[in-house]
């Protein structure tokens, strides 16, 4: 394992968790891991250790450091989001929100209702339920992704426009049953979350969540489209975190976004 | 599940042990490889203690006043074609609670040997 790739990638990983914090503390982080990378290699030379074996040494650190680098990450977030700010809302962040609540709580009824009938939950008595169910809930994600873009169009980076519209798509093809285009709501929705917490809109906590459930949701998707359909109501309830995240999303927006007092403009929603 | 605050975990103890061995060497303040590498020392392990472990605890110990940091000198980094570099000391408070720690390792009746309840 080459330790200048290895270098590398730890390298994006703190640039990635680091993302949305002060410029101060991203660069202090970066920094102290550099000078670790740099003591780590000479000390390597020092005692005669091959690349490979330090390649390895630093990627093995990387990885059980990860759940780490989050909890201090997910502590800076609370830390900074708590002192000084209010949160604001406007109708349309409300709208929006209330969309989203709706939607993760149509997803989590009909996987409610595929994991306690299976197949026959779309067949008798309870098939009408469910095709009303993953129409009102494909066009509630799709509006609410299309509307997040809309609200937050001034500060979203491309990874968040990028994102959204995956999403839409996504949630739109998830009305139709469209196949693999479904995995694209999961996929961008994360992006989309994670931009919205870098602007602030969301914690970077329920960034982090929506992304893990979003992880977890691919499994069944995936099994769905592979040779044995069948096999996808095995891993159904890695699907159900899901809807609960955006849900966890939605109330998040009707209760507003955390903004600074009136002395400074960063994050205003334009409250109404 | 969430730590209690004020309850030093076994990692913690091993960076404060570090750091007080270090300064016995004559080392008063210490970076973050310094204290991975006297951690695995000390600990005879195979290896250092990864990243984001070592730099969160660091983190919490110096919010809870056991540790204080420096940035050194950009100046000497440069000068030795390195990174600039984050320097940690011990301090009275940090020495007290590793006292508390270890006592209460010893002491049979703890709740936990590897978790000490600070004052």
């Amino acid at each position: 394992m080459n330790p200048d790739r290895v270098a590398v990638l730890i390298r994006r990983w703190v640039d990635l968790y680091t993302r949305g914090m002060p410029r101060a503390v991203r660069a202090d982080r970066r920094a102290e891991v550099d000078d670790d990378l740099w003591c780590h290699r000479h000390d390597a030379i020092t005692v005669g250790r091959s690349s490979g074996a330090l390649g390895m040494e630093m990627m093995l650190r990387l990885v059980f450091g990860i759940p780490g680098d989050l909890s201090w990450r997910l502590a800076h977030g609370a830390n900074a989001e708590a002192p000084g700010s209010v949160r604001r809302t406007s109708t349309s962040t409300r709208v929006i929100g209330t969309l989203a609540v709706l939607a993760g709580a149509g997803w989590t009824t009909l996987m409610l209702l595929m994991l306690v009938y299976g197949e026959s939950a779309w067949t008798g008595s309870i098939g009408p339920i469910s095709v009303v169910l993953v129409l009102g809930a494909g066009f509630a994600f799709t509006a609410t992704a299309i509307g997040l873009i809309w609200r937050f169009q001034e500060r979203l980076h491309r990874p968040g426009f990028i994102g959204g519209g995956m999403a839409g798509l996504g949630a739109f093809a998830s009305a139709f049953n469209g196949a693999w285009a479904i995995t694209l709501l999961p996929l961008g929705s994360a992006a989309l979350a994670w931009d919205l917490a870098r602007i602030g809109v969301l914690s970077f906590g329920t960034a982090l969540l929506h992304a893990l459930c979003a992880a977890a949701l691919l499994v069944p998707l995936v099994a769905a489209f592979s040779a044995d359909p069948a096999a996808s109501f095995g891993f159904l309830a890695l699907a159900l975190p899901y809807p609960l995240s955006w849900m966890a999303i939605g109330v998040s927006l009707v209760r507003g976004v955390p903004s600074p007092r009136a002395d400074s403009g960063r994050l205003s929603d334009g409250a109404s | 599940m969430r730590r209690k605050e004020g309850v030093l975990v076994p990692l913690e103890v091993s960076i404060l042990e570090a750091a007080v061995e270090l300064r016995s060497r004559g080392v008063a303040e210490a970076h973050g490889f310094m204290l991975a590498k006297a951690m695995r020392d000390r600990q005879q392990a195979r290896r250092l203690t990864a990243y984001g472990t070592l730099y969160k605890a660091l983190y919490r110990l110096e919010r809870a006043g056991h540790l204080t940091s420096r940035w050194e000198d950009p100046r000497i980094g440069a000068s030795e074609g390195r990174p600039r570099r984050r320097l940690y000391r011990v301090t009275l408070v940090g020495e007290g609670a590793l006292e508390r720690a270890l006592e209460g390792r010893r002491t049979p009746t703890a709740p936990r040997a590897a978790a000490v309840q600070l004052s």
